[in-house]
């Protein structure tokens, strides 16, 4: 099976900083990766750079998308084709309501667009399945939300977006004990019901999230690369013996 | 709330449910127009909604708010080039909320606030987009105590604009427990030829104030977030524009539309 993601020796910089160091990673359809590391080691701009965010230069590698290297391709386009960030900290945009944002967005996917009709239903499904206030709908991006309103809002783009590969950056930030179970059943549902097709990346600290959806990788970064892979066990065991452990392997 | 519109120096419907007829207006309050001026008076006691679209090249509005009245004033200004003076006087315990739009291609306009009365509260709220030069100076003139004006000015410049906002807040001496505030913000779409002086004369201690002015372009940040939903910068960028002029004005939905259509009219 030819991965759906790959990162091949990938090395990206931030002004001129290091920040990824000759990564690797494979990701194949239908699977779940997890990244953890501690701060700093660079999960944010692993998420940024299969994005396309132009903050982060590639100074060498290949990121392959469906078997494609799309090293320059635009964020948008890369969006198009079914990648999907859910960010760390998602912005807020004054004056530009959600419905006509993800409706601008659903019809930026295919040249056939959503019906009225249709897209109210779909809408008003994910609120509904997110447990969120039907009202937000109206109001700006993210405009006045909570951190776990803002995280739900992610997930609720996903759901209509319906992209194939899903990074999560820290999407369990912010979110209290009953959120997080909504967030963590919501991805779960998603990703079951896209069974052979989404495959999920999930970057986080803590393994609560890690509760709801089983990952099949558990990778550890540190100092931009991957260093430790295991299955979900590992997670456990970095709750536990936090991340000296796998330093103290490495010496 | 009563709710009239004029359009060219006519009264006319607002809407089927809400016809006013001038007659009914006039017991209230007056309207006079000639060739130059507008002269709009408010009556005391008045709660009044105005919505005022004109498109002539010269021309003065005088509004005169008498004691504690309140008046929701909608501002529209679509004409070619416009040079002219609106000029707000408002007495005691009067609120005056204006919201206003622009799409005129050269502007020289002077907006007078006179906070004349005791306890006079304004919001004055501004939007406006031009491919042209346009030049706005507003100036807020707090003459009395416990007067509190809160003045937001949004604009856009295209390719080669020149938006200019002159925001000049007086409190005189003795008019205490004022507050002044203002908020000035110019996005630039091409090049930047786009200034705002935003002026505080303040000889009162016993007062608040507070100004800020930003000239930039919409951040990377948010273009990326926008983009990482598909959205090519084209689209992202006259979203963020319409959010940007639109989030500071409350206008009625059919009025809305309108200004929707004529600001994604600067992109045709």
């Amino acid at each position: 099976m030819a991965p759906l993601l790959s990162l091949r020796n990938l090395s990206v910089e931030i002004d001129d900083k290091q920040i990824l160091n000759n990564l690797n990673i494979d990701i194949n359809p239908n699977e779940i990766h997890v990244v953890m590391g501690p701060n700093g080691v660079g999960k944010s701009t692993l998420s940024k750079v299969i994005m396309g965010s132009d903050e982060c230069k590639i100074v060498s590698g290949e990121i392959i998308y469906q078997g494609k290297n799309i090293n320059q391709m635009s964020v948008e386009e890369r969006s198009r084709k079914g990648i999907f960030l859910a960010m760390q900290s998602p912005i807020e945009i004054e004056g530009v309501a959600n419905s006509e944002f993800l409706k601008v967005a659903l019809n930026s996917k295919s040249d056939k667009h959503i019906g009225l009709y249709d897209f109210i239903k779909k809408i008003e499904k994910a609120i509904d399945d997110l447990k969120m206030n039907e009202n937000m709908i109206h109001r700006s991006i993210n405009k006045g939300f909570s951190g776990g309103e803002k995280k739900k809002n992610e997930i609720l783009q996903m759901k209509i977006l319906e992209p194939k590969m899903i990074i999560l950056d820290e999407i369990d930030s912010g979110l209290d004990v009953d959120s997080l179970k909504i967030v963590g059943q919501n991805i779960k549902d998603y990703y079951k019901h896209n069974n052979q097709q989404a495959s999920l990346l999930i970057i986080t600290h803590y393994p609560r999230l890690l509760k709801y959806i089983k990952p099949d990788f558990v990778h550890i970064m540190l100092d931009g690369q991957i260093v430790k892979t295991g299955d979900y066990k590992l997670a456990s065991v970095i709750e536990k013996k936090g991340y000296d452990f796998v330093k103290e392997e490495l010496k | 709330m009563n709710r009239i519109r004029i359009v060219d120096n006519k009264i006319v419907d607002y809407d089927q449910a809400n016809h006013l007829f001038i007659n009914d207006y006039n017991r209230y309050s007056s309207l006079s127009f000639n060739q130059d001026t507008i002269f709009i008076y408010i009556n005391a006691n008045m709660e009044i909604e105005l919505d005022l679209e004109y498109n002539y090249k010269a021309q003065d509005i005088i509004m005169v708010l008498d004691g504690n009245s309140h008046l929701k004033l909608f501002v529209h200004n679509t004409g070619t080039n416009k040079h002219g003076q609106i000029k707000y006087i408002i007495l005691d315990n009067c609120k005056l909320v204006v919201n206003s739009f622009g799409n005129t291609k050269i502007v020289d306009e002077k907006i007078e606030l006179l906070l004349n009365g005791v306890n006079v509260k304004i919001e004055y709220h501004f939007s406006t987009i031009s491919h042209d030069n346009q030049l706005y100076n507003i100036n807020i003139h707090h003459n009395n105590q416990q007067t509190y004006s809160n003045i937001i000015n949004h604009g856009i410049a295209l390719d080669k604009a020149k938006l200019q906002f002159n925001v000049n807040g007086y409190i005189a001496k003795g008019n205490s427990k004022s507050n002044l505030n203002q908020r000035n913000k110019i996005i630039v779409l091409g090049a930047n030829q786009s200034i705002i002086n935003p002026n505080l004369y303040i000889d009162e201690n016993d007062v608040e104030a507070k100004h800020s002015a930003v000239i930039g372009r919409f951040s990377h940040r948010d273009l990326f977030y926008l983009k990482s939903r598909g959205i090519d910068e084209e689209m992202a960028i006259k979203l963020m524009a319409k959010g940007f002029l639109l989030a500071i004005i409350d206008i009625p939905s059919k009025k809305r539309e309108e200004i929707i259509k004529s600001i994604n009219a600067h992109w045709e």
